[in-house]
């Protein structure tokens, strides 16, 4: 009897042994050969290494003119579809009515549009001129959130933030179950209806590792848009000046994204 | 010492279920999975290689040199070429059989037409008070402030 119960203990000692190898089993890459290895060239010049960079957006609200140009170009450089329902970036009206005096309010209503999705330029608010308190746009497009919510909801870990600061979409891996499109509080995720793929804004990512700017920001007439890298900002990087003057915030802060892309003059009714 | 068979069962059942997480698990996993983090890290130069539609802007200065200088010394020198005549890069690739456009007025208008909800810094026009006729007969457009009589004028003499 006392024989068997030393047995089970040994055999229980064995199997605890078997556990922890197999749990200490994994091998752990390093970080200092992961970043050897992820050194590509991308058709000119030196290779690219993620790592050395981190990429940020920031946007001007009083320098947009809602020309649309930035829908265009992200449309033709990446092939998303052109129908009114499928964007990477897109462009907002604002448009806040004067308040009725009998009210004792200080604004009116709100009115938010994006004819399709300011691919075409925007017309005259429909409201009349003289009833408008003050009308803006706003570009919006992936927040490239330090916290992205769409990469901690993928089940398959096809979607992900990468060492630069992107936020991609793993194309042969996603199995497209939307969760990531359901996930994003910017609303900037969509199916791609011939890929049915999860689809959004890579930061031209194709772009950027060869030294250009995103479409978006290469064709914008009023350098609303600033691209730049935080590793590398120079002494007069339009970046840097922009850090430094101007007063920017990120949308839905409350919800602890920490988004990369950054707006100066958001107005309190753009979410 | 003799191990009980219920045991070596139990060691058989658990190694062929451990083994098979794994193989399963080999079999499974892309490369390159998990390298970087909890996804495929070969992506990141997948995503990479996708092909340019625009070239940006210092590509047109190599032929164009002359608008160029024009173009940096009037006050549409932030102006992307490849805003207003599209996406160039097969023209770059291929100068001699692609060709881009040539905008007209309503390309001006895009931008420049009145609207409350532009800045009011930005110069706006109301094309029902403003003169008539296409707005390229009164400004060049790579140096807008300019007349395009002048130019002709200078370059006859």
């Amino acid at each position: 009897m006392k024989q068997t119960k030393t047995n089970r203990r040994e055999a229980l000692k064995k199997l605890a042994g078997l556990a922890g190898a197999v749990a200490v089993a994994p091998k752990t890459t390093g970080a200092e050969e992961a970043l050897r290895r992820y050194l590509f060239k991308n058709g000119v010049g030196e290779d690219y290494d993620p790592f050395d960079h981190k990429w940020l957006m920031v946007i001007d609200i009083e320098r947009c003119i809602g020309c649309g140009m930035c829908v265009r170009a992200c449309k033709a450089e990446n092939e998303v579809p052109r129908d009114p329902l499928h964007f990477r970036t897109w462009v907002e009206q604002y448009t806040i009515k004067k308040a009725d005096v009998a009210t004792g309010r200080i604004e009116g209503e709100t009115i938010v549009r994006s004819p399709n999705g300011g691919y075409d330029g925007f017309p005259p608010p429909e409201v009349p001129e003289e009833e408008i308190l003050r009308s803006f746009f706003v570009p919006k497009l992936c927040n490239l959130c330090h916290h992205s919510p769409c990469s901690q909801v993928c089940p398959v870990g096809a979607t992900f933030d990468t060492p630069d600061g992107a936020v991609l979409v793993d194309y042969e891996y996603c199995m497209g179950c939307g969760f990531c499109v359901q996930a994003c509080p910017y609303g900037c995720r969509y199916m791609h209806p011939e890929r049915h793929t999860a689809d959004k804004c890579t930061l031209c990512y194709h772009r950027i590792t060869r030294g250009l700017k995103p479409a978006c920001v290469e064709v914008c007439p009023t350098q609303a848009r600033i691209f730049g890298d935080l590793k590398h900002l120079g002494p007069d990087d339009p970046l840097r000046t922009f850090i430094e003057t101007k007063k920017a915030q990120s949308l839905k802060p409350h919800l602890g994204t920490e988004p990369r892309v950054l707006y100066a003059g958001l107005d309190k009714e753009v979410r | 010492m003799k191990v009980p068979p219920q045991i070596v069962r139990l060691l058989i059942v658990t190694v062929v279920l451990v083994g098979s997480y794994f193989v399963a698990k080999s079999l499974l996993t892309p490369p390159t999975f998990g390298e970087l983090g909890w996804y495929r890290a070969a992506a990141l130069e997948e995503l990479a290689q996708h092909k340019l539609t625009y070239a940006g802007k210092q590509e047109c200065e190599v032929c164009h040199d002359d608008i160029w200088q024009m173009f940096h010394a009037g006050k549409h020198q932030t102006l992307s070429c490849e805003g207003c005549h599209g996406p160039a890069m097969r023209h770059v690739d291929d100068p001699e059989n692609e060709h881009l456009l040539k905008p007209g007025s309503d390309q001006c208008l895009r931008c420049h037409q009145q609207n409350p909800s532009r800045p009011d810094w930005y110069t706006q026009i109301d094309p029902e008070e403003h003169l008539e006729g296409e707005c390229i007969e009164c400004h060049i457009p790579h140096n807008p402030t300019e007349m395009p009589e002048e130019e002709e004028a200078s370059s006859e003499q």
